[in-house]
């Protein structure tokens, strides 16, 4: 399936990460801010476990689209998308029961079946979010970042060494498909950082990989607590310093155009880049050399 | 580095687990696929003068899985399909095989294989994903597996003790891929039974699962192609039975009693009493060769060859060539092999047979090969008529595929596949 890039209506957006990052948090978020500054927007979550927009619709029931398709009955929009806070219009693409199937095929399905139903001309988006899960571990799951589906992926990682790796993983795919029409790199989302040296650590992965750091969201109470309202903080605390964090982030993302192609580091450069880290936290840690020196 | 293969030879594993399995009466395979894939092998086994099968064509049943099974998973319309396919096919044993992208998905084809096992039917299953190999990886998997699984659903059938004779089982010959497999079969069989030996064909006419279940009580396995290897070797680590490999497998009085030769020296048979067997056979085929000596001379039979096809094949060819035409073998090209081809180790007995040897599965580097050559006959697939035309070099066939041609009974193994050469391609060379 190959979208004309002349016709696209709105800017398309991948969000990749490593799972349990908050790549839904985060999403769901943006989509709020930029619903709440008067734009159209549509969140995609593609993820078989479905609770990519959740926030968003406050926890309501919401077919998946390869849950209708499973069912084999002719399937309308509004069978399988709910309107959520602010007009954000809300779908999840589903997947199959875990262990068995392809979801990475059922991602490729679910956005073929979109096509289909024209979702973008009926709805006119200014932005569509696509929330993907995990890790890109096989072909599908790059799905979206392919093909000219979107055409410009932001990441998702905190300065965990695994989630750095499924950063440096996505890199990979953007770098192999960038060339022919796939999406560009937008930059990372530093999220749940607490440690003071987290900034850094994610600063020094995208300076060595060519990108940059887009936004910092410091690990808070604020967010847990709205998500178990089943709320954005956008909805739930609008005048959170956090809230702020996040209209400022879909500022940046609804207006940059400075999009990359990543260069990946080679897996042992990144094992050696992690040692180094290892080795600087372990002396910040101890004491060994003062905070500012260190880093 | 990898490269395109330009009109290709072979089906994939799944085609050569179904054109082995359909040779065998009584056996229903169920595929689990996406459409076309059992279609396309029943396209491809006309040129491989495989016309009959107990189920064939339309009528294997096949799961037909589409997207909304490689997404959520296959297993219930795999059920579904061998229920229905318990219902309205006999079979004596059924056999599931998995294709690719049931395979990609990992759908548990095991587990619905045993659901009918457990409700008293006789089933095994073979995972055939076509990206594992080609045809012959399918033979080798497919009697493996048989000889594997067979036993879990049928005891092993005890022979007679009445039955003294020797019983060998026939390993290594392929349906389809060799264009004269039934004629083969019939043929070592003709050739061993006067020395009292029992021939288990496994494949063919009146072969049955029967043959199959009676495999372990063979005094000798004998392996006529190197595909035959892992089965021999099963059987051996199973049922200790002794094997051996016959490098040629060859056409002519000679290379049938260094066949026998090397049969006694594994298993206690009397050579004697197939000595009027021999004599006969031998003034036979001498004096068919008498019937084309004007010919011989006269149109100049002493071509010089190009050979493309199997390895065993092509061995037979190159030896009779030689051996009794006086043909020059200017080159062997090799096309069922495993790996790149540059990295092929030819025997020291293929070396000797033409100048030179070469591994190659793609056409048109095939065609330019015998371009190169420049013989005067070219003895390989239909897919080499072209280029032996364009060298007004004679083309007769002898390998897979082979279009506009029905072999039935036509050998190209022993005395009568000797004759049969004789008398066929004295008809090309007439021309």
């Amino acid at each position: 399936m190959v979208i004309n890039m002349s016709k696209k209506i709105g800017k398309h957006i991948a969000i990749y990460g490593k799972g349990g990052i908050g790549k839904s948090t985060t999403t769901s978020n943006i989509s709020a801010a930029l619903a709440e500054a008067g734009y159209r927007v549509i969140q995609i979550g593609c993820d078989p476990k479905s609770d990519s927009t959740n926030t968003l619709r406050g926890n309501n029931y919401l077919p998946t689209v390869l849950d209708s398709l499973r069912e084999g009955k002719k399937i309308h929009l509004e069978d399988i998308s709910v309107v959520g806070f602010k007009g954000v219009l809300c779908i999840e693409s589903g997947g199959p029961v875990p262990g068995v199937g392809c979801a990475g095929r059922g991602i490729n399905a679910a956005v073929n079946l979109l096509q289909e139903l024209n979702l973008f001309e009926e709805f006119k988006p200014d932005y569509v979010l696509y929330d993907v899960l995990g890790d890109v571990v096989c072909g599908g799951f790059a799905v979206p970042i392919r093909d000219g589906i979107t055409d410009r992926a932001y990441v998702v990682s905190s300065s965990d060494f695994m989630a750095i790796y499924a950063a440096n993983n996505l890199f990979k795919a953007i770098n192999k498909y960038a060339p022919s029409g796939g999406a560009k790199l937008g930059g990372v989302i530093g999220n749940g950082l607490s440690a003071g040296y987290s900034k850094s650590i994610i600063n020094d992965f995208t300076e060595k990989t060519g990108t940059k750091t887009v936004g910092y969201i410091p690990r808070s109470l604020v967010v847990s607590q709205s998500e178990l309202f089943g709320k954005t903080v956008i909805e739930a605390h609008p005048r959170d310093p956090h809230a702020g964090i996040y209209r400022n982030l879909s500022t940046y993302i609804a207006e940059s155009e400075d999009l990359v192609i990543p260069n990946p580091l080679g897996v042992t450069e990144l094992k050696d880049w992690a040692r180094e880290w290892g080795d600087k936290i372990y002396d910040l840690e101890t004491g060994v050399i003062s905070g500012s020196e260190a880093i | 580095m990898s490269k395109s293969i330009e009109r290709g030879r072979y089906g994939c594993n799944l085609h050569g687990a179904i054109q082995t399995i359909t040779q065998i009466q009584g056996v229903v395979p169920i595929l689990h696929t996406t459409p076309g894939c059992g279609l396309q092998h029943d396209i491809a086994k006309k040129v491989g003068s495989a016309f009959a099968a107990y189920v064939q064509g339309y009528e294997i049943p096949s799961s037909n899985v589409y997207e909304k099974q490689v997404i959520f998973g296959g297993t219930s319309r795999l059920r579904e399909q061998i229920k229905n396919t318990v219902k309205v096919m006999n079979g004596d044993l059924y056999v599931t095989l998995s294709g690719c992208e049931s395979e990609m998905v990992g759908d548990d084809s095991i587990s619905m294989t045993q659901e009918i096992v457990d409700q008293g039917e006789k089933a095994i299953n073979y995972r055939a994903p076509g990206f594992k190999g080609d045809q012959y990886i399918g033979y080798e998997g497919i009697v493996s597996t048989l000889i594997d699984k067979l036993p879990s659903v049928y005891e092993n059938v005890e022979e007679e003790s009445s039955d003294n004779r020797i019983k060998v089982n026939i390993l290594g010959i392929i349906p389809v891929q060799d264009i004269y497999w039934q004629g083969n079969l019939d043929e070592i069989q003709r050739v061993l039974q006067p020395l009292g030996i029992k021939v288990n064909k496994l494949l063919g006419y009146k072969q049955s699962i029967d043959n199959w279940r009676r495999m372990n009580t063979a005094n000798l396995n004998i392996v006529v192609s190197k595909w035959g290897i892992e089965a021999a070797k099963k059987l051996k680590k199973l049922y200790h039975t002794p094997y051996i490999v016959v490098d040629n497998l060859g056409m002519g009085p000679d290379a049938m009693e260094l066949l026998v030769d090397q049969i006694a020296k594994e298993i206690p048979i009397k050579v004697e009493i197939a000595r009027d067997f021999f004599r006969a056979g031998k003034e036979r085929f001498r004096y068919a060769l008498k019937q084309i000596t004007e010919y011989y001379y006269d149109y100049d039979f002493q071509k010089s060859v190009v050979i493309v096809g199997d390895e065993s094949t092509t061995i037979r060819y190159a030896d009779f060539l030689t051996r009794y035409l006086g043909m020059e073998i200017l080159a062997i090209i090799i096309t069922d092999f495993v790996g790149e081809e540059t990295k092929q180790e030819p025997s020291e007995y293929l070396r000797s047979l033409a100048y030179d040897i070469y591994y190659k599965k793609d056409t048109r580097e095939i065609s330019q090969l015998i371009e190169e050559a420049n013989p005067e006959l070219v003895l390989g697939s239909s897919l080499e008529e072209e280029i032996a035309r364009s060298l007004g070099a004679y083309h007769y066939t002898i390998s897979y595929p082979a279009y506009n041609k029905v072999i039935i009974s036509s050998c190209n193994v022993g005395y009568e596949g000797g004759i049969g050469l004789i008398e066929n391609l004295s008809s090309v060379l007439l021309q």
